[in-house]
């Protein structure tokens, strides 16, 4: 049984259409990324399964209930870290983690289980301390422990690395993969290709509301460089409009250009700019996302 | 509806009150709140006792008050009138030094006695506001008073000097004088027992003051029992409260949902009810715990009684006005427009709590402020009296609450964008319009509200204090009026969710023009009954052209709502021209 099963979702903010008919599942035991430029939609969809946004079209089922049926039993079962983990700033620390560990229905031993996060998440030394004087990264790292206060089985992690230094960013990429290697699922959202290369099994991109692809990695990786990419390096890359031209019916990405045929006609207009080297690359995920996302976003 | 709570209310509560106790800055300032009512409302008390027992103080210095100076004898008879009246006080007075500075300063209205005898020295002043019409009535009345005697002075000086110059015995002028006098004074004397109400009525007069009582005690009563401007001032000290419970509720529910605080605590399995009711509760226990300890401090210090009674209406006041508050912050999207909005709804509120107070009658009752002045003035109450402000709030309450919940389900009011009222309603409709019996009953009920501008217009040209209004702005009234009813008429199928076919839609727009032309026709049927001039035209116009004008138009506009675009504007503009042509022509032809 899929952890998550989403069928036709659907949702509109007012006039814009913030979702189209998305279907995904999520294994037990995978760590599924939803990757896509800003505003295509990654955080509503994840809302949705959260059981925070209640109007929406199509069916979203989890741990085999329907989110719109059976919210608070599936919700039990979900971490959830929002975009902007805001939090309390007054209590402190552990009181704002035992406050949410009640909500989640932690009756016993809820202090001993607060420590045991917090240290799980770096913050033991911290406890005592109100969540007014934490740094963001602190902040960040706070949230994620509050979204496993209560040993979720499915933990929705939307953008958690996002505006975090690289060295917390690490720590809670670390802290993710730990998870996923404990055997928990993790539905991540992120823009960061690279985190989602490292962190997941699977992913799905998401642009303008709609699932463009889902797959394995590397499965999409395949799908979207062929053969390979080409790397063309000259001597004098400022191209003049005819020189351009060559490329308008070609399937061009920024920093490469597909296929043999593609490679000698260019050879052939490129020449006299002097080509320093001229070699095939592997493309990555980030050339995969912009190939399908034509581009769109600001994701890195 | 359904209203699925769960315990977990109750970890919300017990989590915002830890908070709020946590937080020293609001609890100083809940303290400091309480310390600060408490002296002033005493502060203001004191006040209106001042004003109550004569302005010792206060000095009046009123446009209109003429300090006058009484001489002679007769001053006697009219301070036997004056003593009749609780609210006139005529006191005695050592010197003219001391009169005269009582009349400067606007503390006494007129002195009565004679500067060239060292006899009795009187003053005289009003109880209650010095500057009140029956003050001023007071004075009008003795300042006549005296410059009749000074007439009568001249007058006796004249007849005098013709006794001197005649051959009349001086007891004859004497008894002529006096009788003369006698007459001169009773004009007056009358004059002010007819300001008193006459026998009966003496104290209405110049001893009135506002009586919230609907069972309608006596003044006396009342001023035994306690000033009430005092009871006014308390009332409004007791206020306060309510609005720290106002601003806890903006701040949780609104500034939570500014800050994306709330998201966290959505995502979590207590139920969105729940989250509502616990931050409701919080809000309410505060104000009631403020409240109740302002109520004993002040019950203490101001000895008012049946603290215990109006801790109870004090807390329907604060379920009340919270639930009111909820309302405005699970509506509102930023700190600001709640801020603005609860603004609003405080000028409001304060008009529901103490502007029946002032109004005689059972009207006073509609504020539950009511029951808490007459319990703090010690008299007792009836309790099908004192239920009716007490039930009025909880149903508010519940009221409020209900919608509350409802909208707080919606994500739309959590992350926006906001729905409109419409949408609002098509999300209500919806689900009771699967079948085509339900929708034309929808449609109809709409139809038939949208006559309403139909019963404000003939009002228009029935009376005659606004007819005016209405011929300087007919021919654009006429042409509003046509938009209104073809834009309201069809209301019922916006509301439709999905929209059905075609023929339908022209069916249930043909549905909404009859219904709107059989009520519309009703309603001038009845306001323009035994107008007996306008008949013949109107008649045809009225019952044979309008109802087939109506389904036309109305049909006309929902195909153009079907096809959308640009056709929705172009059809309802073409229906409201062809509407108000149909208007203007009608009017013409029932004016010739």
């Amino acid at each position: 049984m899929s952890v998550l099963k989403a069928d036709g979702l659907s949702k509109r903010y007012g006039n814009f259409v913030a979702l189209r008919n998305i279907s995904l599942r999520v294994e037990p035991g995978e760590c599924f990324g939803l990757i896509g430029p800003n505003g295509a939609g990654k955080s509503t969809l994840m809302r949705i399964a959260a059981g925070i946004l209640s109007r929406f079209e199509g069916r979203c089922m989890l741990f085999g209930m329907d989110i719109k049926t059976d919210p608070e039993k599936i919700k039990k079962k979900i971490g959830y870290l929002p975009e902007e983990p805001s939090l309390y700033t007054r209590p402190r620390a552990k009181d704002l983690l035992a406050y949410f560990a009640r909500l989640y229905g932690v009756r016993d031993g809820v202090y001993p289980k607060v420590r045991e996060v917090l240290q799980l998440v770096g913050l033991e030394e911290r406890a005592e301390d109100r969540v007014v004087s934490f740094s963001k990264g602190m902040r960040q790292r706070l949230a994620i422990a509050r979204s496993i206060i209560h040993e979720p089985d499915l933990l929705m992690l939307d953008e958690p690395t996002m505006g975090l230094d690289p060295a917390t960013a690490d720590r809670v990429r670390r802290f993710i993969l730990s998870q996923r290697k404990s055997g928990r699922t993790i539905l991540l959202c992120t823009h960061y290709m690279d985190e989602a290369e490292f962190l997941c099994d699977r992913i799905g991109i998401i642009d303008g509301g709609s699932l463009v692809i889902s797959g394995g990695i590397e499965e999409i990786k395949g799908m979207c460089g062929g053969t390979g990419l080409i790397e063309v390096i000259l001597d004098e890359p400022d191209l003049d409009e005819r020189q351009l031209s060559v490329f308008d019916s070609y399937d061009l990405i920024p920093g490469g250009i597909v296929g043999r045929a593609q490679l000698e006609e260019a050879y052939d207009v490129l020449n006299p700019n002097g080509i320093i080297s001229i070699k095939r690359i592997r493309p990555d995920l980030k050339d995969s996302f912009v190939m399908l996302t034509e581009g769109n976003g600001d994701s890195v | 509806m359904e209203i699925a709570f769960d315990f977990g209310f109750l970890r919300v509560l017990r989590f915002e009150i830890a908070s709020l106790v946590d937080d020293r800055r609001f609890l100083f300032g809940l303290v400091l709140q309480i310390l600060i009512i408490s002296l002033l409302v005493p502060f203001l008390v004191n006040y209106a006792d001042k004003v109550g027992s004569g302005g010792n103080v206060l000095s009046t210095r009123a446009k209109g008050f003429v300090p006058v100076g009484f001489q002679g004898d007769g001053h006697r008879d009219i301070l036997a009138v004056l003593g009749g009246f609780n609210r006139v006080k005529v006191i005695e007075v050592e010197s003219w030094t001391e009169a005269l500075e009582g009349l400067e300063i606007g503390k006494y209205c007129v002195v009565l006695g004679s500067i060239e005898n060292d006899g009795e020295l009187n003053v005289v002043y009003n109880e209650g506001d010095p500057r009140s019409l029956s003050a001023m009535k007071i004075i009008e009345l003795i300042s006549d008073s005296y410059m009749e005697t000074h007439r009568r002075n001249l007058l006796e000086k004249k007849l005098t000097r013709r006794m001197e110059n005649s051959d009349i015995a001086e007891s004859e002028v004497v008894e002529e004088i006096e009788k003369m006098m006698e007459t001169c004074l009773e004009p007056i004397v009358l004059s002010i027992s007819t300001l008193a109400g006459g026998e009966d009525g003496k104290e209405e007069g110049l001893g009135e003051h506002v009586d919230p009582s609907p069972t309608g005690n006596s003044g006396d009563e009342r001023i035994a029992k306690g000033n009430f401007l005092s009871l006014i001032f308390i009332s409004l000290g007791l206020c306060f409260p309510l609005l720290s419970g106002s601003g806890i509720m903006i701040e949780s529910i609104t500034g939570e949902k500014e800050r994306r605080i709330l998201e966290g605590l959505i995502g979590s399995p207590v139920s969105g009810q729940s989250i509502l009711l616990g931050k409701f509760t919080t809000a309410f226990v505060v104000s009631t715990i403020q409240g109740i300890a302002l109520l004993i401090i002040l019950g203490v210090v101001m000895r008012i009684q049946n603290v215990i009674l109006i801790s109870l209406f004090l807390m329907a006041v604060s379920l009340a006005v919270i639930s009111a508050t909820s309302l405005v912050a699970v509506i509102s999207m930023g700190s600001k427009e709640a801020n603005l909005t609860i603004t609003v709804l405080y000028v409001m509120l304060f008009v529901i709590l103490f502007g029946p107070l002032m109004l005689p009658g059972t009207v006073a009752w509609i504020s539950p402020f009511t029951p808490m002045v007459r319990l703090a003035a010690g008299e007792s109450l009836d309790t099908l009296s004192a239920m009716a402000p007490l039930l009025g709030c909880i149903i508010f309450t519940e009221i409020s609450l209900i919608v509350c919940f409802r909208l707080f389900e919606r994500d739309d009011y959590i992350f926006g964008p906001r729905p409109s009222f419409r949408e609002l309603l098509v999300d209500f409709v919806s689900p009771r319009t699967h079948n085509l019996k339900n929708r034309a009953t929808l449609v109809g009920i709409c139809a038939g509200l949208a006559t309403v501008p139909a019963i404000v217009f003939p009002s228009i040209l029935l009376f005659p204090s606004v007819a005016i209004i209405g011929t300087l702005g007919i021919i654009p009234g006429l042409a509003c009026a046509a938009l209104v009813e073809e834009y309201f008429k069809p209301y019922g199928i916006y509301l439709l969710k999905p929209l059905p076919g075609r023929r339908e839609i022209i069916l249930l727009g043909a549905l909404a023009g009859l219904v709107f032309s059989l009520i519309e026709n009703l309603l001038f049927t009845v306001a323009l009954l035994g107008m007996s001039t306008l008949g013949g035209s109107l008649v045809y116009i009225r019952y044979l052209l309008a109802p087939m004008l109506h389904v036309g138009l109305s049909v006309l506009v929902v195909e153009g709502f079907r096809r959308g675009g640009n056709f929705r504007a172009t059809t309802l503009a073409l229906a409201t021209v062809l509407h108000a042509l149909y208007n203007i022509v009608g009017i013409l032809m029932v004016i010739k």
